[in-house]
């Protein structure tokens, strides 16, 4: 019978679910105010709002594809190596692909942490990752005191994203038993 | 087998330039846009728009509904933006000029959402609570017309709360039929 690594095939096909659920619900998700600015982020695409104006960075866009490509290359290679893991180049494949979801997870929560740290530092706002937060911005010159509400979510193709990982994780450990 | 790692490591190298490249191509007119794209360049404007929209807002007229003891406060307001704005709320604490005393709490009727570049007018409605009512006929009963203050004025333009803390002064405010 014919050896197959099922964590890979799972793993490979949530994979490219994933870029395609991403592209609809953000993973971390920052109101301010009503919609005064919304912002929608994935490794996969990202948008921004002000005030109802829609508008993308073009050098995160540029990462955003490549993110959707690479783990698109990284699914279909997973679910190629899955059903043929005994072939001589089939290691090659499976450690090409079985990092790519965690390093999606990864860098963007280095991201997310970065951002925090440095609205932390530059502007003294404290965000949450996850949560929502009041922040009073004093203006002595105007005599006025400004409210501006932060909500920040985390979704759930973050955690679906955590699973991917942790499938494509278990092909590679799931290798080493179906080998020997 | 060296011959797939290598074909690997080309597909990651361009899938990563590529689109980058490709973005840089597209805005070689004004590099600049890469990272920040004219949206958020303009962002300074817009806020600077914003603020001369909240300095427009200017108290046009005043009616009281002696029956319902009700005090309407009419305020105008331009939209200096070029896009449509929601104001949830404008609201203040009304307390007698001479002696301090709580009337009431004003608030406005309804959300507004004020177009762009046009007057818009806004309703703050205040109901005198009954001791109110009994302060001005114990206090102000050879007086037509009494002055208020406006504490803790505070405008809600799409969620973000902007609070005043300056006293507004409204002379001669006729609350006409007090006596019933």
């Amino acid at each position: 019978m014919r050896a197959i690594n099922w964590f890979g095939i799972v793993g490979g096909i949530v994979a490219v679910i994933l870029i395609a659920l991403s592209l609809h619900t953000p993973w971390w998700q920052l109101i301010i105010g009503d919609v005064f600015l919304k912002v929608n982020v994935s490794p996969f695409s990202h948008n921004l709002s002000f005030l109802g104006i829609a508008f993308m960075i073009p050098l995160i866009l540029a990462l955003n594809l490549s993110s959707s490509l690479i783990l698109l290359i990284g699914g279909i290679i997973l679910i190629t190596y899955s059903l043929n893991p005994s072939k001589a180049y089939s290691k090659r494949l499976l450690c090409f692909a079985y990092k790519k979801p965690l390093y999606a997870v990864i860098s963007f929560l280095i991201g997310i942490i970065a951002l925090h740290i440095i609205l932390s530092l530059v502007f003294n706002i404290n965000i949450p990752i996850n949560g929502t937060v009041l922040v009073n911005i004093s203006d002595p010159t105007r005599g006025a005191i400004v409210r501006v509400p932060i909500t920040t979510s985390l979704n759930w193709p973050f955690w679906l994203a955590v699973i991917t990982a942790a499938l494509c994780v278990a092909a590679r450990i799931y290798h080493k038993k179906l080998i020997a | 087998m060296e011959k797939i790692s290598v074909i690997l490591a080309v597909i990651n190298l361009l899938i990563i330039i590529g689109p980058i490249a490709n973005m840089v191509l597209i805005h070689v007119d004004n590099p600049v846009e890469v990272i920040i794209p004219l949206e958020l360049q303009r962002l300074n404007e817009t806020m600077g728009s914003l603020g001369e929209t909240l300095q427009t807002i200017e108290l046009i007229n005043i009616s009281y509904f002696s029956e319902t003891h009700t005090l309407n406060l009419f305020f105008s307001i331009i939209n200096k933006l070029n896009i449509d704005l929601k104001v949830n709320n404008i609201e203040a604490d009304v307390v007698c000029f001479e002696h301090g005393y709580p009337l009431g709490h004003a608030y406005l009727s309804s959300p507004v959402i004020l177009e762009p570049n046009v007057r818009s007018y806004l309703v703050v409605t205040f109901q005198l609570t009954e001791n109110a009512e009994q302060h001005i006929r114990e206090q102000h009963a050879e007086k037509d017309k009494i002055d208020i203050n406006l504490l803790n004025f505070t405008v809600d333009i799409e969620g973000i709360v902007i609070q005043s803390n300056q006293t507004i002064t409204l002379r001669g405010i006729p609350f006409a039929s007090r006596g019933g």
